[in-house]
């Protein structure tokens, strides 16, 4: 089995070692990896905006891309999520159909593959941090996952979880509705960042970097001392390499 | 950090405007509801408490995600063939001497009660809560013709007292505080400052007995009309829709025509699922069914009526294929509770009679104005209410819907097209893609800041933007062959 | 009301939708784990009534139930009561007490009824539009007690729907059936439960267990 790795747009350009840190996961746990470069985006910025012709225009170019993958892996929940639930009906009555559909059986989130599709969770890693976890909103409602990430981050030496208030509750990004509603992205952003604070946490982690450089861009408007890492960063920290 | 707010500033009211033209958009009322820091406390306790107690009457329930299926689908079914079940309804409650009245706008449905109010010679009139006489504007049109009318909800009595509309389906004035109610009675009706509230409670139950007393003519809503023996059913827990009902001679019913439950044995699974989605309860202190007017050998009751059936734009909503689910909604207002938009700034920056999540489906369905799209905008589609919902209305797959009708109407297309053209076609070009995020991407927002801030200013009104890597993932999976060099 | 000429059935009826669940579904029954007695449905209930703060008061034979109505009586200070006209009723309540009922609803601050039915797992008091009562003497005076037999006493609202309408029949529903659970409450204020609201400020049962 190969797997293929997904990396959206955004965390191509914007947060590339979330990626970077999810080949090497995957390395450590001997899985054979590809990345098949002419990838883009799964079309999921414009579906939620209502510009489903748009929206599937690139989902097709993402079908065609991963054409024939055993297995895909990202480190996006939102995105396997748009793959999965709402790829049926943005092609129906399309000749793509049932491969959409099949691709979106064979995507998974990275938590998601190592837990329940290998049965791995524990990695070796080790990271000194009191941390708190934010859930991204699809990957908890949409896809189930909820106890993957944390058996993952119970396993890395060092590293304290506190639980969050409403971890499950909306950090404000939600695509467009951070430019439309800024200030109340703002203010949702707050709630989070606040609750992290109040566990003395040192360091926000979530599966979804889309939420944390929202999380992040708000924590350096204000000049806040609380760190954001991807959950595959944390993951990629090796035992005895003091960080 | 600041402390948290906890003493409480004078209320400000905030009359909802029904005109559907309103200068203000969502986005200019929630900056204003963020200024007011004692709005997200009072929201924030009051709301996690009704969904705590929904959470424990779930646990309760062993087969509560049954009975939620269960409720869908009955639901769905209803709304799939809602002609055949308003005419049976309409039938069997006739049968039993109810007058019923099908209102195809809410024009209509005002008049009707307005004129039977006249008929009767009713100068003063009690009604209690009801969420479609505030949408169909009924208060004042009644107050328009000189009809003296009571709203007899202790939420929604002192709302009006305040000049406020309710900010919740099913707890009006869940944006004031105790202390906000003190000052508005000793202000309003000229009693002794109290905040305590068994003593406004009971301040307000006096003042109201009379007016009950006094009425020709007893208005309310229902929650569920039962098809199969033509009843209506009210719930409550103050008591006042059974004083509303029990003492006037004319009893007149508003309520929405897809508020219908086809079977008496329905009502079992709707009213407990009602009473737990809402707040928690096994059931509401009084649930009222109502079927016909007062039979002969009865005492007390009225010996009208009436129940009018409101259309107002539902019967539009139901023509489209998708957007027809929120006509399942049962009213239970759990959206709301759980919603990060709404816990954050409260119902009256929605600008609409109902709040919400749902109320952004509504708004966009029945109210056609241009704030009705903004609002099908204003949700990060975080799916709590989808999870929360007890006939499952999946609201985000919804609005998602919403946006791609406004886009489709052109409505808000033209300004906002090249964007979304331009994206299109950089992911359809890898190549390109990849040299625009190197060159315009990188170096251009390195050279020229503020010209990247000024082409994103939602986002750094209130946030840093981010900074493009170095190195994109894809170089450096070619730089470390796969990451293999390592 | 004829179906064809109004614009809204029109309008709804171009909108059937089939793909919506051919069938309507069955409705959905609420059962106990096992069934319980009696006395198991007495307990539930009295149980339930209590932690909506109302009352439920055991008498053996119908006779005990006078000195419970005229403790509650001066408990509650009550001094013009009216009672539902059912004659066992009223004999009861003139041996409990000694003023003359009172026949108007609106004046009254305590009122005596019966039940149709009872529902143990909710704590319910089920009373219907009658002869016997006027409709407002369930809400408007400030006490309300209910004088009922073990056996009214059923497992779910379920069962008490079956009951109701196996009595009446679809045709022959009253024109008001009245779920009591609990007196009257709101918690409109800051969320905070306050008891009685714009009812009866205190609801008592007085269940009989044989007779």
């Amino acid at each position: 089995m190969t797997v293929s790795l997904f990396v959206p747009c955004y965390i191509d350009q914007l947060w590339p070692s979330a990626a970077a840190s999810m080949a090497r996961v995957l390395r450590r746990v001997e899985v054979d990896i590809e990345y098949r470069p002419a990838q883009t985006c799964c079309g999921q910025p414009a579906f939620n905006a209502g510009h489903f012709a748009e929206a599937r225009d690139v989902a097709e170019a993402f079908v065609h891309v991963f054409r024939g993958a055993d297995v895909i892996v990202s480190p996006s929940g939102s995105c396997v999520a748009m793959v999965k639930r709402r790829y049926p009906a943005l092609f129906a009555g399309h000749p793509l159909l049932e491969e959409a559909c099949a691709i979106g059986d064979r995507m998974y989130e990275l938590s998601q593959f190592l837990v329940d599709v290998l049965g791995v969770d524990k990695l070796g890693a080790e990271l000194h941090r009191r941390a708190v976890f934010q859930d991204g909103c699809q990957s908890l409602r949409e896809l189930g996952i909820h106890d993957q990430p944390r058996r993952l981050l119970r396993s890395v030496r060092g590293l304290t979880v506190a639980p969050l208030d409403h971890s499950g509750s909306c950090c404000g990004f939600g695509g467009l509705f951070a430019t439309r509603f800024g200030a109340l992205s703002a203010a949702m952003a707050d709630e989070t960042i606040q609750s992290a604070l109040a566990r003395k946490a040192e360091c926000i982690i979530s599966t979804e970097a889309s939420c944390l450089l929202h999380l992040r861009g708000r924590i350096e408007r204000r000049k806040l001392g609380i760190e954001t890492m991807h959950l595959a960063e944390v993951l990629a920290t090796r035992e005895g390499a003091r960080a | 950090m600041s402390a948290e707010p906890t003493a409480s500033a004078p209320h400000v009211p905030t009359r909802t405007p029904r005109d559907p033209a309103s200068r203000t958009s969502f986005a200019q009322r929630t900056e204003e509801a963020l200024l007011d820091p004692f709005l997200r406390v009072k929201l924030r306790d009051a709301l996690d408490q009704a969904l705590a107690a929904r959470a424990a009457r779930a646990d309760e329930l062993p087969q509560f995600e049954e009975m939620r299926r269960r409720a869908g689908d009955i639901r769905r079914h209803v709304i799939g063939r809602l002609a055949e079940h308003v005419e049976q309804f309409i039938e069997t409650a006739e049968s039993r001497g109810v007058r019923v009245f099908l209102a195809e706008g809410a024009a209509s449905a005002r008049q009707y009660v307005v004129d039977l109010a006249r008929q009767h010679g009713a100068e003063h009139v009690v009604k209690s809560k009801s969420m479609v006489t505030e949408e169909i504007g009924l208060f004042d049109a009644l107050a328009e013709a000189g009809i003296d009318v009571v709203e007899s909800d202790l939420g929604e009595f002192l709302a009006k007292l305040a000049g406020d509309a309710p900010s919740h389906l099913t707890a009006p004035v869940v944006h004031l505080s105790r202390a906000d109610i003190g000052h508005l009675l000793e202000e309003k009706l000229g009693v002794p400052f109290t905040d305590r509230p068994e003593e406004i409670t009971a301040i307000v139950r006096d003042h109201l007995r009379a007016k009950f007393l006094g009425s020709r003519l007893g208005i309310t809503g229902a929650n569920f009309l039962v098809g199969e023996t033509g009843s209506a059913v009210v719930i409550e827990n103050e008591g006042n829709v059974r004083l509303t009902t029990s003492l006037p001679p004319v009893h007149v019913i508003v309520a929405g025509i897809e508020r219908i439950v086809p079977r008496w044995a329905d009502l079992e699974l709707f009213l407990t699922l009602l009473a737990a989605s809402a707040g928690g309860q096994r059931l509401t202190a009084y649930t009222s069914v109502f079927t016909g007017p007062r039979r002969e050998h009865e005492t007390g009751g009225p010996d009208e009526l009436h129940i009018v059936l409101v259309d107002a734009g539902r019967s539009d909503i139901l023509a489209d294929p998708m957007l027809r689910e929120a006509l399942c909604c049962i009213r239970c207002g759990a959206c709301l509770n759980t919603c990060p938009v709404y816990r954050r700034v409260g119902g009256h920056a929605y600008g609409y009679t109902y709040p919400g999540p749902i109320g952004q489906l509504l708004a966009a369905g029945l109210w056609d104005a241009p704030s009705g799209y903004e609002l099908a905008h204003a949700c990060t589609l975080c799916s709590a209410c989808h999870g929360i919902c007890p006939v499952g209305i999946d609201t985000p797959a919804l609005l998602i819907q919403l946006r791609n009708t406004a886009i489709e109407a052109g409505k808000h297309a033209m300004l906002r097209c090249w964007p979304v053209r331009l994206w299109r076609w950089l992911m359809l070009h890898p190549a390109m893609y990849r040299f625009a995020a190197r060159t315009i991407g990188r170096h251009g927002v390195a050279r020229f800041p503020s010209l990247a801030a000024a082409a994103m200013p939602g986002w750094v009104a209130h946030r840093e933007l981010p900074a493009i890597a170095p190195r994109s993932f894809g170089r450096l999976w070619r730089d470390t062959r796969g990451f293999t060099d390592e | 009301m004829s179906s064809c000429s109004h614009p809204v059935l029109r309008r709804l009826a171009a909108q059937h939708s089939p793909a919506w669940a051919e069938e309507l579904p069955e409705p959905f029954v609420l059962r106990p784990d096992s069934p319980l007695s009696l006395a198991q449905l007495a307990d539930l209930f009295a149980r339930r009534l209590s932690e909506l703060r109302g009352e439920a008061h055991y008498a053996p034979e119908v006779d005990d139930a006078v000195p419970i109505l005229t403790h509650l009586v001066q408990r509650h200070g009550l001094t013009r009561v009216t009672c539902a006209d059912v004659p066992w009723l009223t004999s009861l309540v003139h041996r409990a007490w000694w003023d003359p009922l009172t026949h108007d609803v609106r004046q009254a601050d305590g009122s005596v009824t019966t039940a149709h039915v009872l529902i143990a797992d909710t704590g319910t008091v089920v009373v219907a539009a009658g002869p016997m009562a006027h409709r407002g003497a369930t809400a408007l005076p400030r006490v309300h007690i209910v004088v009922a037999h073990r056996e009214q006493i059923v497992y779910s609202l379920g069962d008490a729907l079956t009951r109701i309408i196996d009595v009446a029949g679809n045709d022959g529903l009253p024109s008001d059936i009245l779920f009591i659970t609990g007196p009257s409450r709101t918690s409109d204020i800051e969320k905070t439960l306050v008891i009685p609201a714009q009812g009866p400020a205190a609801l008592h049962v007085i269940l009989i267990e044989n007779g």
